[in-house]
């Protein structure tokens, strides 16, 4: 405050000294300006903002957009990427190597509910369903699918028959499995959604894949034997009814025959007679007579007079 | 200026160092413990601004208080019917008593030995109780893999809350098979049952197959024979209905029929190869010998 106007090289200092003042105060507003503008954030599209204040959340939904929040050491901000499909995948290799599997191994193994061994491989898809629990409810929400869908796995092959689980089981696996890594993963507060469940690859392993190759075979055989038998059945079954119906109408045929033949032949005899009734003695001799004629001149004769009759008799000494 | 300076520069300094130490901040993720003289005095659940006198009076611990995984390899167990498996568990786990996991076991590496140890002891002791129909079955009334995990992470559960403040959350099974030596005897069951499965499905196509055809093959004999017999009742139609027809005009003159056909007959039975002997006598032949008769012949006959 109090101040001696003396010295003119302080008088001078000081003058400097408020131009250097001026330029501090002007760098310190700078400083100032930049920390407060460094507030300011933007939340893409595919993220979700997530504010802490000296390490407690304080917004949790922060939706795609600029935003602000306090500089740091304030506040700080998360943007995990709650649209991005995330994805685990079980029996394949993997960085890092063998978690719990034999490292390397391609492929994992379950026990059926009829404790057959199966070979298998699934992919799951997830996404962030809650990212304040994605990034504060477990320590890595992402080796927890992971694991859960392998616990899930385990559970749902142990209690089915190998046979299902490599035919009509396939959908229904899928199905269990996403549902039961769900409760896993809800129950652990991971603040995962799981997407899909895709069963990539499912097989007996590979010391037993040709007996069950062969069971598939059989299927294919029992199903030919059964197609064979049919198409047999198909062919004779028909035929059988063709030849029965053609035996009817030959029948029928011959009933109509019969009964067209009697009405002809008996109307003609009838004519016949009526005509007959009238010069019976005559249409006899005619009608005998005629037929002779018709009959006659086919056929071979000898005609023996009854006087040479008796001389060949007489030669031969026969008919005494 | 210079007597005046110094006290205040010291003054910001212990300042400084007692509000660096004393104001902290407590991440969402943590939980913490402050102690005082090393003797905890508090425990800090909530996120947020946190006040503590400065270091070296009060110093601060802190510890992740989010779910944990740990997931130890796997090891051989033997079921209530001395089956021997492979099972490899993981383990989900969190602090909960920051102060008993503190004096306990310090850190998350020795917790995890610990751990590792209770969860082997008790689920040897649990799968023991168990033949290994109920951890896989295909019986849903068998299986209880669900309830035996269940109950182990109950009583881990229990034994780690009270020896080391932790809770563990859960604890599953992530894989069950047979050692590698147990493991060629399980696929020549397999390979057996396998061609046990095939020859069923032969068989039973055979025998199907032949159940059809005979079947088929029978169809077709009552379908014939019906025909058969339906035809032949067609045919007994026709045979009586001519011969009624027949009866009902021949009758009128039966000796008029039986003289036409007689005619009829010859008709068909004397053909080229028949050979007549005619005695000149005959009927026929009568006019042969004596000409110019047969007016009078037939005058006379009429």
């Amino acid at each position: 405050m109090g101040q001696k106007k003396t010295n003119p090289v302080l008088d001078d200092l000081k003058a400097s000294f408020k131009h250097l003042r001026a330029l501090s105060r002007l760098g310190l507003i700078g400083a100032a300006l930049i920390w407060v503008l460094s507030g300011f954030y933007v939340v893409q599209s595919d993220e979700q903002g997530v504010v802490r204040r000296f390490g407690r959340m304080v917004r949790g939904v922060v939706s795609p957009g600029m935003h602000y929040h306090l500089p740091w050491p304030i506040e700080k901000v998360d943007r995990p990427k709650v649209r991005k499909i995330r994805r685990a995948s079980i029996g394949y290799v993997r960085e890092g190597g063998g978690e719990g599997e034999k490292a390397g191994a391609a492929i994992v193994q379950r026990l059926t509910g009829d404790i057959n061994i199966i070979d298998l491989r699934i992919m799951l898809q997830y996404s962030i369903k809650d990212a304040s629990d994605y990034l504060f409810g477990t320590e890595n929400p992402d080796y927890l699918v992971k694991v859960a869908a392998e616990a899930a796995i385990t559970q749902i092959l142990g209690g089915m028959p190998v046979d299902e689980v490599l035919t009509i089981g396939k959908i229904e696996i899928q199905n269990q499995t996403q549902r039961i890594v769900q409760e896993f993963l809800d129950n652990y507060g991971c603040g995962i959604l799981i997407l899909t469940t895709n069963l990539q690859e499912i097989h007996p392993p590979k010391d037993v894949i040709k007996a069950f190759k062969d069971v598939i075979n059989a299927q294919a055989d029992r199903d030919k034997f059964i197609s064979e038998a049919h198409a047999f059945e198909n062919l004779i079954l028909p035929k059988a009814r063709g030849e029965a119906e053609a035996l009817i109408k030959s029948a029928e045929a011959y009933r109509e025959e019969k009964i067209n033949r009697s009405l002809g032949e008996s109307s003609r005899f009838l004519k016949v007679l009526e005509a007959y009734q009238k010069a019976p003695e005559v249409s006899r001799d005619r009608l005998y007579l005629e037929t002779m004629e018709r009959i006659g001149p086919r056929i071979r004769k000898w005609i023996i007079s009854p006087r040479l009759n008796e001389r060949l008799m007489k030669i031969y000494g026969i008919g005494e | 200026m210079k007597r005046k300076l110094l006290p205040l520069i010291l003054a910001v300094i212990v300042l400084t160092y007692m509000v660096n130490t004393a104001l902290f901040s407590l991440d969402e993720t943590e939980i913490g413990v402050v102690l005082q003289f090393g003797r905890p005095v508090e425990v800090l659940r909530e996120a947020g601004l946190h006040w503590k006198l400065p270091d070296p009076i009060q110093t601060k611990t802190v510890f992740d208080k989010r779910v944990l995984v740990y997931d130890p390899t796997a090891s051989e167990f033997l079921t209530g019917d001395k089956q021997n498996i492979v099972v490899d568990m993981y383990l989900c786990w969190k602090i909960i008593e920051p102060l008993k996991f503190l004096q306990a076991v310090r850190d998350r590496k020795s917790a995890e030995l610990r751990l590792e140890d209770i969860v082997r002891a008790e689920a040897g002791a649990v799968f023991g109780n168990y033949p290994l129909t109920a951890f896989v079955s295909d019986n849903p009334a068998e299986m209880r893999l669900q309830r035996i995990m269940d109950l182990i992470s109950q009583k881990c559960d229990q034994r780690a809350r009270h020896q080391f403040g932790i809770e563990v959350v859960d604890v599953k099974m992530k894989r069950l098979n047979f050692p590698d030596e147990n493991k060629p005897s399980v696929f020549a069951r397999m390979w057996a049952e396998r061609e046990r499965i095939a020859k069923k499905y032969r068989s039973e196509g055979q025998e199907v197959a032949a159940k059809i055809k005979a079947e088929a093959k029978k169809q077709k004999e009552i379908i014939l024979s019906e025909a058969y017999k339906e035809a032949e009742k067609i045919k007994g139609e026709g045979d009586a209905g001519a011969m009624r027809i027949y009866a009902e005009a021949f009758g009128k003159d039966p000796g008029f029929y039986k003289f036409l056909r007689t005619l009829q007959c010859y008709e068909k039975f004397l053909d080229e190869k028949t050979t007549i002997l005619l005695p000149g006598d005959t009927d026929l032949l009568e006019l042969l010998e004596k000409t110019g008769t047969v007016t009078s012949h037939g005058a006379e006959k009429d």
